[in-house]
């Protein structure tokens, strides 16, 4: 069963993305609320998926990623940035920062689902 | 699948509610000093960012369309874009309030387009206006950026069956999709498989992004953009010591040429912003205080209830091994269960402590208030908090936000004058409002503040004589303090005229009667010309209280502690009877206390006649006293409040109950219950005795 990290600081997004994730097949999903909270949930477990908001406080979702890539374990877990903006910027960003891919916000569960089982088929 | 949005709608309203207070009591503070950090405009950013994705989420498309602009002007700010003019944070709040009346109308399904047209046209001017810089400074150059076509950002998500392509974008109208990869770098990763031993290796090397699926449209992939590595974009912070210099040269020339959109789609920037470095070392510092989860509050009560049941147990134990014949047996049964009762209280504590919270969380609604309040009255005013991290009893904020929003309201109204009478009275201009909070003698001391006009007592006291709240005689017997107390009963308004904000007579006795009801106390001073200061006492808690056991008859009752003034044994010439015969009164240092005999009220047989054969225990509630007659009191504990209503029903005279250490219940008297019942009496006697 893949362990999964969502990190939001919405707690009604966090439950959206808990709530599609679980009805996908998705049960161990691992909630946090921010970079810092999601980076300090990410050390003490070995997910094999992080899905991340952008805009958090505390600790920026790209931020987090970078943090993520540089530790050993997460170097080549797949990391998908929730984001409300589709601009070149943000994937430019979303891509630098060292992201697997980008889910568009709000987001329909059956496109999630797909993003997510093909990055965690790959 | 799909959601149900409804559910999501009532959490993104509280959530909204939260955003709303942060975002608008930074913007109040710029406008009051002028500026605006970068934090804090980070701050604004984010809370309205997210307020438009997850209103977009769930499904209040014209909530998000607006939201969308006021964003789009906080991240211009954000990003110096456009530069912070103190007029600003007015058109910002103003924004704020409209984005609260679309969401209040689309949530209630009550929104036409063209209703959210003329709703938001004059804000969206003003907005879009400041975001283009055509409205700034003249002296401060702008950097205009191309204007951004106000796009709905919610396009036909669900309504679409080609699952919800934004294919109005106009930034990206290659790549219509929900979601995409970053071409893969697994591939890459593996014939790179060792270097990640080697930070500077790592570094060094630059992945190749190419595309590797491209299954349906629903996929969109980089094969054009220059990448970075993630350690690579870490330099550019000086994050990591060790650099590879050759590298970090092109990254510096990509930040320079980033601040120009064109060339930014083309080229690619270092991801990390210097202000979100310094946002997330300050949240590395912070990180042990962000350790907080959200709990009901049922929980919490739920907790402290089954340690309630744990200190009664205790009890229970203590008193059945008094009963253990062995001493030696016996003493070392009960030495350690004093000590399971010390960590019982230890655990008692650590729990109060998680109900408590800081003062804050009240006092962050007023700023808004007295700000809207202020400018529709033409007032100038000053508010100021004292005590921000006092801390209060969750239980107690619901209570309390109602009454001190009603006395601040108020004090803008009646207390303040406009600034021309204010310069008139040799007063300066700005009006000053301050709110307090303390903890002292067991006990919470809020105090609400104001330099205005202050209560005309006289005026007040005239007209509860004219209503007939009071007689003649307590007119006259009355102290000026006592009198401006009345504007606390029903219907008592020096309000000449009935003005908006407040002034109905109505509120100032439900503010009373809710103070009461969370067991506090009032107390009002005023100076015609100087201003009011109105003190409101709480207990801590309203979990466990000290109390006083008292015998009544062969019932045994708990009073609370904190009400009671005095007591004593009466001598026949202190008790004078009025009226027909059945009122008492105690005469104490030349007052008369109306009596109150506790077997009456709750139909007990009375085990004397004569009042100077019990003992009288004097309790009070406001300025109101009354002497309970009881039989004699017992011994002093604390008790754990379990309400009443909750469990059984309400009962008069009765506030609560609780368990006792032998299991049986107890029963708390409701002091302010009884002097309601003692004055009733008392009024139905002087209507009585005006009518014959």
């Amino acid at each position: 069963m893949a362990k999964l990290l969502i990190v939001d600081d919405s707690t009604m997004l966090r439950d959206m993305l808990n709530y599609a994730l679980n009805e996908g097949g998705y049960t161990d999903v691992t909630e946090a609320v921010d970079g810092v909270d999601g980076l300090a949930k990410a050390n003490v477990d070995n997910f094999d998926l992080i899905i991340t908001d952008v805009n958090m406080p505390n600790m920026d979702g790209l931020t987090l990623i970078g943090e993520l890539r540089k530790i050993p374990q997460y170097s080549k877990k797949p990391i998908l940035v929730l984001t409300t903006e589709r601009s070149d910027e943000m994937k430019t960003k979303g891509k630098a920062s060292g992201a697997t891919g980008w889910i568009v916000k709000p987001f329909v569960p059956d496109q999630l689902l797909k993003a997510v089982n093909i990055v965690l088929s790959r | 699948m799909s959601f149900d949005i409804s559910k999501y709608r009532e959490m993104f309203i509280e959530e909204a509610e939260e955003l709303f207070e942060s975002a608008d009591n930074v913007l109040l503070e710029a406008e009051n000093n002028g500026s605006l950090t970068d934090e804090e405009m980070g701050q604004l950013f984010r809370d309205v960012h997210t307020l438009k994705g997850s209103g977009a989420s769930v499904e209040l498309k014209l909530f998000a369309e607006f939201t969308h602009d006021v964003e789009n002007m906080m991240d211009k700010l954000r990003n110096h874009k456009i530069e912070f003019i103190p007029e600003m944070a007015g058109v910002l709040i103003d924004g704020l309030d409209v984005m609260k009346e679309i969401l209040d109308l689309e949530v209630a399904e009550n929104l036409t387009r063209e209703t959210f047209t003329e709703m938001t046209t004059a804000s969206l001017e003003e907005i879009r206006a400041y975001s283009n810089g055509t409205v700034a400074k003249k002296e401060e150059p702008v950097i205009i950026e191309t204007p951004v076509t106000c796009t709905p950002v919610v396009d036909e998500v669900l309504d679409n069956d080609n699952f919800g392509f934004f294919d109005d974008d106009l930034n990206n109208k290659k790549e219509n999709k929900s979601y995409g990869i970053f071409a893969d770098d697994i591939d890459k990763d593996q014939n790179n498989f060792g270097f990640f031993d080697d930070d500077l290796e790592a570094v060094s090397d630059s992945f190749e992004y190419t595309p590797i699926d491209k299954e349906k449209e629903n996929f969109g992939f980089f094969d054009d953009v220059p990448s970075l590595t993630p350690d690579a974009i870490m330099k550019t912070n000086n994050i990591e010591q060790k650099e590879n210099t050759s590298i970090e040269v092109p990254i510096k020339e990509t930040a320079v040429i980033a601040n120009n959109k064109e060339e930014v789609s083309s080229v690619s920037r270092p991801t990390v912003p210097r202000a979100s470095r310094e946002t997330k070392e300050k949240a590395i510092k912070k990180a042990s205080t962000n350790n907080n989860i959200r709990v009901n509050l049922d929980k919490i009560d739920l907790l402290m209830n089954n340690v309630g049941d744990l200190v009664i147990t205790n009890a229970m134990l203590t008193q059945f091994s008094s009963t253990i014949e062995d001493s030696k047996t016996r003493n070392s049964v009960l030495e350690r269960l004093e000590l399971l009762e010390r960590h019982i209280r230890d655990m008692q504590d650590s729990i109060m402590s998680i109900r408590m919270v800081p003062m804050e969380s009240i006092y962050s609604k007023f700023p808004k208030v007295v700000r809207d309040i202020s400018k529709k009255l033409a007032k100038k005013v000053e508010f100021k908090h004292f005590g921000d991290n006092v801390e209060i009893d969750k239980a107690m904020i619901e209570g309390l936000t109602d009454p001190l929003m009603h006395i601040i309201r108020n004090s803008l109204d009646h207390g303040l004058e406009t600034p021309e009478e204010r310069e008139a009275s040799g007063k300066t201009d700005i009006g000053s409002i301050t709110i307090s909070a303390e903890q002292a003698n067991g006990q919470m001391i809020i105090t609400i503040e104001d330099d205005g006009r202050g209560i005309n007592v006289e005026k007040v006291a005239l007209k509860a004589l004219d209503q007939g709240q009071i007689d003649e005689n307590q007119y006259n017997n009355m102290t000026d303090n006592e009198k401006a107390m009345l504007v606390f009963g029903a219907g008592v308004s020096t309000a000449d005229q009935i003005s908006e904000i407040s002034g109905r007579g109505v509120g100032m006795d439900v503010v009373k009667t809710n103070i009461q009801k969370l067991g506090g106390d009032l107390k009002l001073d005023t100076k015609l010309g100087e201003g009011t200061v109105l003190t409101i006492m709480l207990p801590l808690t309203l979990a466990i209280l000290d109390g006083l056991d008292i015998a009544v008859s062969d019932q045994k009752y708990i009073l609370p502690l904190s009400s009671i003034v005095e007591s004593l044994q009466p001598t026949s010439d202190m008790i004078k009877k009025i009226g027909d015969g059945t009122q008492d009164l105690l005469m104490l240092r030349e007052e008369f206390i109306p009596i109150v005999r506790i077997h009456q009220l709750f139909g007990l047989e009375s085990s004397f006649e004569n009042l100077e054969d019990g003992m009288l225990i004097v309790v009070k509630s406001g300025n109101t006293k009354v002497a309970l007659s009881i039989d004699e009191f017992l011994n002093q504990h604390q008790v754990v409040v379990k309400p009443l209503d909750k469990n059984f029903r309400s009962v008069e005279g009765i506030g609560a109950a609780t368990v006792r250490g032998d299991g049986s219940i107890g029963l708390i008297l409701d002091v302010v219950g009884i002097i309601n019942a003692q004055m009733n009496i008392e009024k139905n006697m002087n209507k009585a005795r005006k009518a014959s």
